[in-house]
């Protein structure tokens, strides 16, 4: 039985403001100029001290654009200090001393290119902003910063993903992620279920080039998923592993609400941060209603004929039928 | 892995990605590239591309039972490794430039 999920143990998203220099498209979190909320930086490095006591050690973050949080720099170097290894997440267009300062104070930056230029502009509803964010990647890369190159594939974006891959690799990136469109936010569209068999292959085989960026691909293939679930469900049930591998990504959201997994997984809200004061605990009754959904996860992946899967999306599907408000106790 | 493996390994992405490769092609790879930690070489070859897998008995049945694909060769490896085969297995992808 596999001991671990295909995503990292111990990983933190957290969504630090849901204000935005742009107004993209296809916007998972509705995120944009006029959208005016953000998380008070001290309470959430208040949070990381606690979550970073059970075993959390990665923290990546997104927005909105997280270089319009004017103390991002902080949030960096607060969680570094706490022993998190921390990434982030920004559309690239923000390029202030400021912002860049604050960008290199994370280990690692990621920025977002979500096709060759035509489609990128077009997703980002704005033109130039592909090459202002390919400026920064070269940019950042020449300084020596850990940069990757991070892709929302849509159809429409999926033959771009080799032509952004040599790009990465052109301009200096050590990392390539790509991940599928899914319908939520503004987006009108998820990645069809035949694209995503392609972006897994496409990936697959990017990953075995020698010489090229590393590549991380957000999908899992069915073989891997089912007894990963298989795992999980038993750790849910018998408590042997830490909450930081049971739960993990763990997302806290602009307003400061803990989810599991995923920043759009409705109906299973673990609470605040503002009432996390001792730890994140997990009650009998979030254990069960947890492994309800991942049970019916696991059978959608074992009739699934699909070598990969987008488990992410197959668990907001099933906390549709499943969900149910969860507290956390303290 | 030699440049010339890498440039083919390039295109077959290009190629799917760009839907150049048909939904059954698609197919093929995927029963391949379900074990790409295992894939130790694409190269040309008559039919098209060969995928080459060095697995042990247990892990050649479950590449075969992945199939169907086109022409398979098995070559068993001998002393010092018995339980260890080369396999090789070609696949037939027209859309794909030839780059030998």
């Amino acid at each position: 039985m596999a001991k671990q999920m295909p995503f990292p143990a111990g990983t933190v998203h957290l969504h630090v403001t849901d204000t935005c220099n742009l107004r993209c498209l296809h916007c998972y979190s509705d995120s944009s100029p006029k959208r005016t909320t953000s998380l008070e930086i001290d309470t959430a490095l208040e949070a990381l001290s606690k979550l970073s006591q059970q075993g959390y050690r990665h923290l990546s973050v997104s927005g909105g654009e997280p270089t319009l949080e004017p103390r991002l720099g902080e949030l960096a170097l607060g969680a570094r200090r706490l022993g998190y290894s921390t990434a982030v997440v920004t559309n690239g267009q923000l390029q202030s001393e400021k912002a860049i300062e604050a960008l290199t104070s994370f280990d690692t930056v990621a920025v977002s290119l979500d096709g060759l230029e035509a489609n990128h502009d077009l997703l980002r509803n704005k033109a130039g902003s592909f090459r202002q964010a390919a400026k920064l990647v070269e940019w950042l890369a020449r300084a020596g910063v850990r940069v990757g190159v991070v892709s929302c594939v849509s159809d429409q974006s999926l033959e771009d993903v080799p032509g952004l891959y040599e790009l990465g690799s052109d301009l200096g990136a050590s990392l390539f992620q790509v991940r599928p469109l899914v319908e939520t936010g503004r987006s009108q569209s998820a990645l069809s279920a035949e694209s995503i068999e392609r972006l897994g292959i496409t990936a697959a085989l990017l990953a075995s080039l020698d010489g090229g960026p590393t590549v991380q691909c957000d999908l899992a293939t069915t073989s891997q998923l089912a007894p990963s679930l298989d795992w999980l469900i038993e750790q849910l049930e018998s408590l042997t592993s830490t909450t930081a591998e049971i739960l993990s990504p763990l997302v806290i959201d602009e307003v400061g609400n803990l989810r599991p997994y995923s920043y759009n997984l409705s109906g299973f809200e673990l609470g605040s941060i503002h009432g996390l004061h001792t730890k994140l605990d997990l009650t009998a009754d979030i254990r069960s209603r947890l492994v309800e959904l991942h049970k019916e996860v696991r059978a959608q992946v074992i009739n699934q004929d699909e070598l990969f899967v987008d488990w992410f999306a197959l668990l907001a599907d099933a906390s549709v039928s499943t969900a149910t408000q969860v507290k956390i106790s303290h | 892995m030699n440049q010339h493996e890498n440039a083919l390994r390039l295109e077959l992405a290009k190629a799917v990605s760009s839907r150049g490769v048909d939904t059954k092609g698609v197919e093929a790879i995927a029963s391949q590239v379900k074990f790409p930690e295992k894939i130790r070489g694409i190269n040309p070859c008559v039919a098209g591309i060969c995928f080459d897998f060095f697995v042990d008995y247990e892990n050649l049945f479950d590449l075969l039972k992945a199939g169907p694909f086109g022409p398979v060769k098995i070559f068993p490896w001998g002393f010092p490794e018995p339980d260890l085969f080369h396999v090789s297995i070609e696949q037939d992808f027209a859309e794909i430039p030839r780059l030998g």
